[in-house]
């Protein structure tokens, strides 16, 4: 089952920017997908054209089977922003009653539901206070019991843990992984924090000025990439790279620097990691490193 | 459950609008420094002013008012009751039945006018207006929500002011020269439906600026150029060029409550969702 397929979407913005040229992806059904690049690439621009928010240029998405621009579909998706807050003024579980709300959550219904939210975002014990007075991190932790309510099939994650100390942002992390296993919702994220992303991802999409540059698997990302191999060996002496086509000649390199007189420490296979594949398709210029 | 409901051929759901009105209200309420202001200024303008004046003028003599010979001049232009016969007295009817209906069309369009811009430019301006952007809520249920969440308590202090007037005024009144002042019947459609009409007005030409104006004072700027004619009506009303009557009452209002329909269908037709966003 295909949740979102987009097919050649770009997007001129009305001064003339193009901030999205001819995007085609598909995300499976219950599959988390990275959607990785540096600021400014199109990320966000991406995801308001798969929730509707923009009508793309050229291009089209289908989203859960209907087109991106049908109103009904924001009912089965959810979209949490870096930048779409909630009500400071209101307490937790006032904020979260007025999205219920929102969503046509029959009241007893939207009772429990938030509740058993609550509970798992760890946030019971201030459920009655001001959302004003949280930290950055515990805010985090409410907008997503906000994006989860309606039980949505899709949720869109735009930099989720922007802002967030490392401590908070590991927080976080870990609770998308587990929501996202659980829910079985397809999840959306957009992120440039590689690390993060590399860690709750079942595959990934990597975007530059606009373009998606490379998508794939982990696997197929890093192995794209890989037009070597190597083997790390350490010496009590010294650090030696030994590249090899065929792992035969690791045992070559191994004989060579023992018959140097060296002796050997460790023998590492070096392997390229998504971080590579990364910076191999984006280039590390003007990129912050996760 | 939601109520459905169709306006306009379009169907609105009651639920999230109701949704919408409460947790604005609730963010009036929450934000004193907002609200208190929202109360005195009325109570002022529409309560201690007249009250004073009343108060000099029975005691001391119309002499205390600086342009009384000018006000006693247009008094022959009014219905007065020929029950009262103090000319002090007519004066002060023709004062507080009168020269003051306009404030009590100042007061809900300038509280309309606040509430409203707070209500959309403050969600822009908070980051709140994109996280309501991705819900279900339609335009017109979200422009509808936050039309009669400025509206609910413009009118509400309005009428709760007019109220306090009538009781203060005529309690005034009656102590010091045991006349009943405030008692025109123009007082009912001037309450009931010019106040209602104007803050309407004033309504959709803020929810029209709002949507645009990225900040707060932006959005309220524009917003008083309504505030500019009603004061004009003032000075008109004052000098005795036009006056009141029921019937003048009820056309003005039936003429701006039809601008005011007209302003606020094109407001929500031209609710350009993607605009919005790219401008947050």
């Amino acid at each position: 089952m295909t949740a979102i397929d987009a097919q050649g979407l770009g997007k001129v913005y009305a001064n003339g920017v193009t901030a999205l040229s001819d995007l085609s992806l598909t995300v499976s059904t219950g599959e988390v997908f990275g959607f990785l690049g540096p600021n400014g690439a199109g990320k966000t621009t991406t995801v308001r054209l798969l929730n509707g928010m923009l009508t793309p240029t050229s291009g089209r998405a289908v989203i859960l089977g209907s087109s991106s621009d049908d109103q009904e579909l924001r009912k089965r998706t959810a979209t949490l922003a870096e930048l779409a807050r909630m009500y400071e003024h209101l307490t937790v579980r006032e904020n979260l009653r007025f999205f219920a709300a929102l969503y046509d959550i029959p009241r007893d219904e939207a009772t429990r539901r938030i509740e058993e939210l609550l509970e798992r975002m760890a946030l019971s014990s201030r459920a009655d206070d001001r959302l004003g007075t949280f930290s950055t991190g515990m805010k985090k932790r409410v907008y997503l019991a906000r994006t989860l309510l309606h039980r949505p099939e899709i949720i869109f994650l735009d930099e989720p843990t922007a802002g967030l100390d490392p401590d908070a942002a590991e927080q976080v992390t870990a609770l998308i992984h587990r929501l996202a296993r659980e829910s079985g919702a397809t999840v959306f994220l957009c992120t440039h924090h590689l690390t993060f992303a590399a860690r709750v991802c079942d595959s990934f999409g990597f975007i530059k000025d606009g373009r998606l540059v490379a998508s794939g698997s982990h696997e197929e990302l890093i192995r794209s990439v890989e037009r070597e191999q190597k083997v790390l060996i350490t010496t009590q002496e010294a650090r030696h790279e030994v590249s090899y086509r065929n792992e035969t000649e690791i045992d070559d390199g191994v004989r060579r620097i023992m018959a140097s007189g060296e002796h050997i420490v460790e023998v590492v296979k070096e392997r390229a990691t998504l971080e590579d594949a990364y910076f191999h398709y984006i280039g590390r210029s003007g990129h912050e490193l996760g | 459950m939601p109520i459905f409901t169709i306006l306009g051929g379009v169907v609105m759901n009651w639920g999230r609008i109701r949704a919408i009105i409460r947790k604005d209200l609730r963010e009036v309420g929450a934000n004193r420094m907002a609200l208190i202001p929202m109360i005195i200024v009325p109570v002022l303008m529409c309560v201690i002013v007249p009250g004073a004046i009343t108060a000099i003028v029975l005691t001391a003599g119309p002499d205390s008012l600086s342009n009384a010979a000018s006000l006693e001049q247009v008094i022959p232009y009014y219905p007065v009751p020929a029950a009262i016969t103090n000319q002090v007295q007519r004066l002060l009817y023709v004062i507080l039945n009168y020269t003051f209906v306009p404030f009590f069309m100042i007061v809900p369009l300038m509280l309309a006018t606040i509430v409203s811009a707070n209500a959309v430019v403050g969600e822009k301006e908070r980051g709140t207006l994109e996280t309501l952007l991705y819900t279900p809520i339609t335009n017109r249920e979200l422009a509808t929500g936050k039309l009669l969440a400025a509206f609910l308590p413009a009118a509400s202090i309005s009428f709760g002011v007019f109220i306090i007037y009538f009781i203060v005024l005529n309690v005034l009144g009656y102590a010091l020269a045991g006349v009943i002042l405030v008692r025109s019947l123009i007082w009912i459609p001037v309450i009931l439906l010019l106040a209602p009409a104007v803050s309407l007005l004033g309504l959709a030409v803020t929810l029209q600026v709002s949507f645009k104006a990225k900040s707060f004072t932006e959005a309220q700027q524009i917003a008083a150029v309504v505030v500019i004619p009603i004061v004009g009506l003032v000075l008109v009303q004052v000098t005795g060029v036009v006056i009141f009557n029921a019937l003048y009452v009820i056309l003005a209002a039936l003429a701006l409550g039809g601008l005011a329909y007209f302003l606020l269908t094109r407001v929500i037709s031209r609710f350009n969702r993607e605009k919005i966003i790219s401008t947050l």
